[in-house]
């Protein structure tokens, strides 16, 4: 199974809708993919794709009820779809992940037992045999570096990277490195990284040193995404991805939409290529 | 974090949740190779089983099918309680030379740690050896 988490340091640089989009495309490429969304942010995957409608239920079951051993029901029930993507949506109870899941911690100490805080998400999936149904997970954190992050590159291992090409995103990615660098050792795991992918780009000179710096640093970016602003934001207004977009709520066919979304569909491509090398 | 494909957490696991780990940045296909080995026939999962290779008296943690210890851990510090231990210089400076010497052997990073404990493992396999480094220290001239 494919698996990656797309993740930048910095805020804004359509890490959700670059996520939504993947999934869609790797569904179009014929394959089982399931997103698994730990933002708690109201402009989540969940609402993109409009599977939110439970993320305020207290009474629902929640992937976090899972990562605590606290389970309502099955992991098969959590799991709602939206244009062929199987999604596990958001809960406002991930606001509290941090502290649920140390209180879990503490509890299995007491025991004597070792119960890591950050592995939780991949013993769930793992579990629930997510592995043997699909053959793609993609898993979106929140924008601030957390323990829900930390579990995403856990159980995935693998980084996708939207990127501004700008001073600011560059540093975005040093400082990346760095916390990616803290947690392979904390958990002893290795962390590859699958595309750099820089969106809002316009083909100025200084866009182009950015990305030229972070091709000499070793990192591969196979598409560029230019600034869709109406394309992005007709997506939010209509929910749903730029390929359904597109086909029905545009009018007419307008080019470098369609550029668009090819570039996504051979990003998607490239980035299962480079998984595929070592796996 | 390096460029490509590094390990599949996916892979066949205990049902603990600990999965592969790698030790090795160079040469990661060593490690996923490990993963997916097939070539020794999979023991039903009991605790302890050790690797065929290795005559090993120490008590090992709970092990996947026929992985070796280090590819059926999470982490390095998995099941490993950190322990106080009074060294002198040259000895602890041994242990670096050590990890050295064994990662020239085997061609892949290798932890301190698992140097640390395999040394000390040695150790309890070969009293003997552990007597005359004793003596040599001045024990037993009573």
């Amino acid at each position: 199974m494919l698996a990656y988490t797309v993740y930048s340091e910095a805020g804004g640089v359509g890490k959700t809708t670059l996520a939504a989009n993947l999934a869609k495309a790797e569904v179009r490429a014929g394959r089982d993919v399931l997103v698994v969304d730990l933002d708690t942010q109201e402009a989540s995957l969940s609402y993109l794709l409009d599977v939110a409608d439970d993320r305020d239920d207290d009474q629902a079951d929640s992937l976090l009820r899972h990562m605590i051993d606290r389970p309502r029901g099955d992991f098969a029930d959590l799991i709602r779809t939206s244009e062929g993507i199987d999604i596990v949506p958001s809960h406002n109870i991930l606001e509290y992940a941090s502290k649920h899941l140390r209180r879990r911690e503490e509890e299995a100490a007491d025991f004597g037992e070792s119960w890591n805080p950050n592995k939780q998400l991949l013993r769930v999936l793992r579990e629930a045999g997510v592995h043997e149904a699909y053959d793609t997970l993609i898993v979106d954190p929140p924008a601030t570096a957390d323990i829900k992050l930390h579990n995403a590159i856990h159980a995935t291992r693998h980084l996708v990277i939207p990127f501004e090409p700008s001073g600011k995103g560059y540093e975005s990615v040093q400082g990346l490195d760095q916390l990616v660098g803290g947690l392979e050792d904390q958990l002893g795991i290795e962390v590859g990284v699958l595309a750099v992918v820089p969106n809002r780009y316009k083909g100025m000179n200084d866009q182009d040193r950015f990305l030229e710096e972070i091709e000499a640093d070793g990192w591969e970016i196979p598409i560029r995404l230019r600034e869709r602003s109406s394309l992005l934001e007709g997506c939010w207004a209509e929910q749903c991805t730029a390929f359904r977009y597109i086909d029905e709520h545009r009018e007419r066919e307008r080019d470098h939409e369609l550029e668009t979304i090819e570039k996504v569909e051979r990003l998607a491509e490239r980035i299962r290529e480079t998984q595929a090398v070592e796996a | 974090m390096k460029q490509g494909s590094t390990d599949d957490p996916f892979a066949e696991e205990p049902d603990d949740g600990t999965d592969a780990d790698e030790t090795d940045t160079a040469a990661s296909e060593a490690g996923t190779g490990a993963n997916e080995t097939t070539g020794v026939a999979g023991e039903p999962e009991t605790a302890g089983t050790t690797d065929t290779a290795a005559v090993d008296s120490t008590r090992e943690s709970v092990q996947r099918g026929s992985l070796p210890y280090i590819h059926a851990r999470d982490g390095v510090k998995d099941g490993r309680t950190q322990r106080p231990v009074f060294l002198r210089d040259h000895v602890e400076a041994g242990i670096d030379d050590l990890v050295a010497e064994m990662e020239a052997e085997l061609g892949e990073d290798v932890y301190k740690t698992d140097v640390t404990e395999a040394a000390m493992a040695v150790a309890q396999e070969n009293p003997e050896l552990v007597l005359a480094k004793l003596e040599e220290w001045g024990y037993g001239w009573s």
